[in-house]
């Protein structure tokens, strides 16, 4: 039942606020609440930067299915050394001026991150209340 | 992009506070404008206290409220404390869950008029000491971003202006 509904590409920082954008709206279409739309398109925000300054380039999948929204950020970046310790609290690499993983992770109900060497895959899920 | 989302910020000064209204959509070339702005009117103004009224802000990407963040360190070490004001609830979710230390550097308040009035005794201490040297002008509009609303002779010299002092502050390399 899981449907492909949006892949935006994205390689630069403009391509950032455009996936917020369109998600948000999808998040809309599908029946979230204002508050979870919000929650999403923040946690896309955080995940999307994050391509742009880790990896220079990726895409954004979003799929959904009766439960909710799925949103996978991939890209082919150097990968996340030790996940456990990024999603610590403060936990920062570039001095980053965002939330971090971990307030990416807060927003959302599930989430889930692969990385190696060849880049990294989070995947994020949203649960339709 | 939609034309909207590049609102216009008209930076002023009411009660012996810097004023800086953000509207709309914010995106990397608007933050650094609205942050140099700020940095470059609390010198000029040589205020103490300096108002960022978000209400006109309905979300915002963490990584530009980070920059929001830093400003006010900024702004604090150009010796002015910050209050952010209107936060809404869109804006919130991003300052939450992050290492903002918001506490020591600002405070934030409801509404715009709230945080002119919470700045007031930082304000007038230091209007007091320094009567003699200089005055707080009041309500005057220290620096205009083009807003739409203008004939086009006054916009050219504007934006040349504007991105004079871009590429001067690029320069200095503030961030």
């Amino acid at each position: 039942m899981k449907e492909e509904i949006l892949r935006i590409p994205i390689n630069k920082e403009i391509d950032v606020l455009i996936a917020r954008r369109e998600i948000k709206s999808e998040a809309e279409r599908i029946g979230f609440r204002w508050i979870d739309q919000t929650r999403i398109a923040t946690a896309v925000s955080e995940l999307t930067r994050n391509i742009i300054k880790h990896a220079y380039r990726g895409e954004v999948v979003v799929n959904k299915d009766d439960g909710g929204i799925e949103i996978i950020c991939q890209d082919e970046g150097p990968g996340i050394p030790d996940v456990e310790q990024a999603l610590e609290k403060g936990f920062s690499t570039t001095n980053s001026l965002g939330i971090g993983l971990i307030g990416a992770k807060h927003l959302m109900d599930d989430f889930k991150i692969e990385s190696n060497d060849r880049g990294t895959t989070i995947t994020a899920y949203k649960k339709l209340k | 992009m939609e034309e909207k989302s590049l609102s216009d910020l008209s930076i002023h000064i009411s009660e012996g506070c810097l004023v800086v209204p953000i509207q709309g959509e914010i995106d990397d070339e608007r933050m650094s404008k609205i942050q140099c702005q700020i940095l470059k009117g609390v010198e000029d103004s040589k205020v103490k206290g300096v108002v960022i009224d978000l209400s006109g802000v309905r979300i915002i990407e963490p990584y530009h409220a980070g920059i929001i963040d830093k400003t006010a360190k900024m702004i604090s070490l150009l010796g002015a404390k910050t209050v952010l004001t209107g936060i809404k609830p869109g804006v919130a979710i991003a300052l939450t869950d992050s290492n903002f230390d918001f506490k020591e550097i600002y405070e934030t308040a409801g509404t715009f008029e709230e945080g002119v009035k919470k700045l007031q005794p930082l304000v007038r201490v230091e209007e007091k000491s320094e009567e003699a040297e200089e005055e707080v002008e009041k309500n005057e509009v220290i620096e205009e971003v083009d807003t739409g609303e203008e004939t086009g002779d006054g916009e050219d010299g504007n934006v040349e202006d504007e991105e004079d002092f871009l590429a001067e502050q690029d320069e200095k390399d503030i961030d």
